[in-house]
């Protein structure tokens, strides 16, 4: 017989993860079952090919249960109490859920925890740039500028080696160390659902979130600031309500307006380009809306305007159907309005 | 018939045979069943076994170190093993007459 045998990476691996799957027992039981295991197999390996390495799970199930370690399903440990226990019956109780469901769910879902060893790890690293906040929230988090991505590969790391149940947690060991990693987990699970929906989707991305803080909601604009209302009066001067407003491509023209406006509606939604918009007043101290709803022009009236009678002509053929009750030509009233 | 459950129930008298006369670790033991005709025999439910038996004390065990390779976990008999052993054959032979009488008896 051969002493040695040279351990091929297929090998390590297969006991590293049968090791996994024996991770309830104690680590003194679980030494005691797999001490010598990687030469007995490397030694089978290098007689029979990598082939022979079924799945590590029932392996670990087999061996367990030649052992008389009574099978992990079935496994119960009456001895540790309260908070231990109730962990081992809802695990025993998802895998009897998981185990009874038709089409391999099982052994799917094992396959896919690698998955989300990666998943939260990204999650993790996302949140720490959503908690962050100054830089452009983007798929690769950008907390550090190009230091982004090695984070998240750190964490991956991190989360990889956790899942595999190799990284050491210094002190931490039973009930404190599945307390901690149960805690991550449902963290990263919340979290999941910020983390998805603050991301940008294809081409806003430089609009909406390459520069956050400067995006407004379009509105209109006098010298610089905002216009609250639009009051609109008359060729002759007098106060005009229910007019709407477009600019010259047709868009609805709208304003910053404040919380105690009340907007026209076209029946089924508020309507935003309808001036004046009428409003309840604001108290300055508290910000709170008093009175009733009104619409109070800021004057009672305005001198009375009139167009050259060169320019009339071209109004009234550009807007053969604006029929305000005023003015001496048809559409004289939208014009000056909209100015 | 699925010789499987055949097996469970006589792997521990079957592991005891083989390492009776010569220590043997996991993969040796497992060659040892195989050539002499348990075909069928798991490597886990071999490695399991040795492990419960030496738990029960009917083995002892021993690290081999190795240089290069991994450790080499090798298991002998104790006397326990030994007289467990000898009851397990007596076991054995009575049921296995029984057995093949009722058998013979019934293709008659």
């Amino acid at each position: 017989m051969t002493d040695t045998e040279v351990l091929s990476p297929e090998v390590r691996d297969f006991v590293e993860r049968v090791r996994h799957h024996l991770r309830d027992l104690g680590e003194e039981e679980r030494q005691e079952l797999t001490e010598g295991l990687e030469a007995d197999l490397a030694e089978l390996v290098a007689e029979r090919g990598t082939g022979v390495l079924g799945d590590p799970a029932d392996y670990a199930e087999e061996l367990r249960t030649a052992a008389g370690l009574g099978g992990r399903r079935r496994r119960r440990r009456p001895t540790v109490g309260g908070t231990d226990g109730w962990l081992d019956a809802a695990h025993a109780r998802w895998d009897a859920v998981v185990s009874a469901a038709p089409g391999g769910v099982a052994g799917l879902l094992e396959s896919l925890r690698p998955v989300w060893w990666v998943l939260r790890a990204w999650v993790a690293a996302e949140v720490v740039d959503l908690w962050l906040g100054d830089f452009p929230y983007s798929w690769v988090p950008s907390m550090l500028g190009p230091l982004g991505w090695a984070a998240t590969l750190v964490a991956v790391v991190i989360s990889v080696q956790l899942g595999r149940g190799v990284l050491p947690l210094g002190p931490l060991r039973g009930l404190a160390r599945r307390l901690l990693l149960l805690a991550l987990n449902v963290f990263a699970i919340v979290m999941l659902v910020p983390a998805t929906v603050n991301l940008p989707t294809g081409t806003d991305v430089q609009d909406a979130y390459g520069e956050a803080d400067d995006y407004v909601v379009p509105h209109l604009a006098f010298n610089g600031n905002g216009v609250q209302n639009v009051y609109p009066y008359d060729a002759a001067g007098r106060p005009l309500t229910g007019v709407q407003l477009v600019d010259q491509d047709g868009r609805r023209l709208s304003v910053v307006g404040n919380h105690c406006q009340t907007f026209w509606t076209n029946g089924k939604k508020d309507v935003y380009s309808a001036f004046p918009v009428p409003s309840r007043a604001e108290n300055p101290n508290t910000a709170r809306c008093t009175g009733p709803t009104t619409v109070d022009f800021p004057l009672a009236s305005l001198p009375p305007v009139t167009l050259p009678a060169t320019v009339a002509a071209a109004v009234a053929g550009a807007t053969p159907s604006a029929g305000q009750s005023v003015g001496p030509s048809v559409g004289q009233s939208v014009g000056p309005a909209a100015r | 018939m699925d010789t499987t459950q055949l097996l469970k129930g006589v792997l521990d008298v079957a592991v005891l045979a083989v390492v009776a006369d010569d220590d043997g670790y996991g993969y040796d033991v497992l060659r040892r069943l195989r050539t002499r005709g348990l075909d069928d025999v798991g490597d886990a439910s071999v490695y399991g076994t040795l492990r419960r038996l030496y738990a029960a004390g009917a083995l002892t065990s021993y690290v081999v170190p190795s240089d290069e390779g991994p450790h080499r976990k090798y298991y002998g008999i104790t006397p326990v093993g030994r007289s467990q052993l000898k009851q397990q054959r007596e076991d054995w032979d009575r049921f296995a007459t029984s057995v093949t009488t009722l058998l013979n008896g019934a293709d008659r």
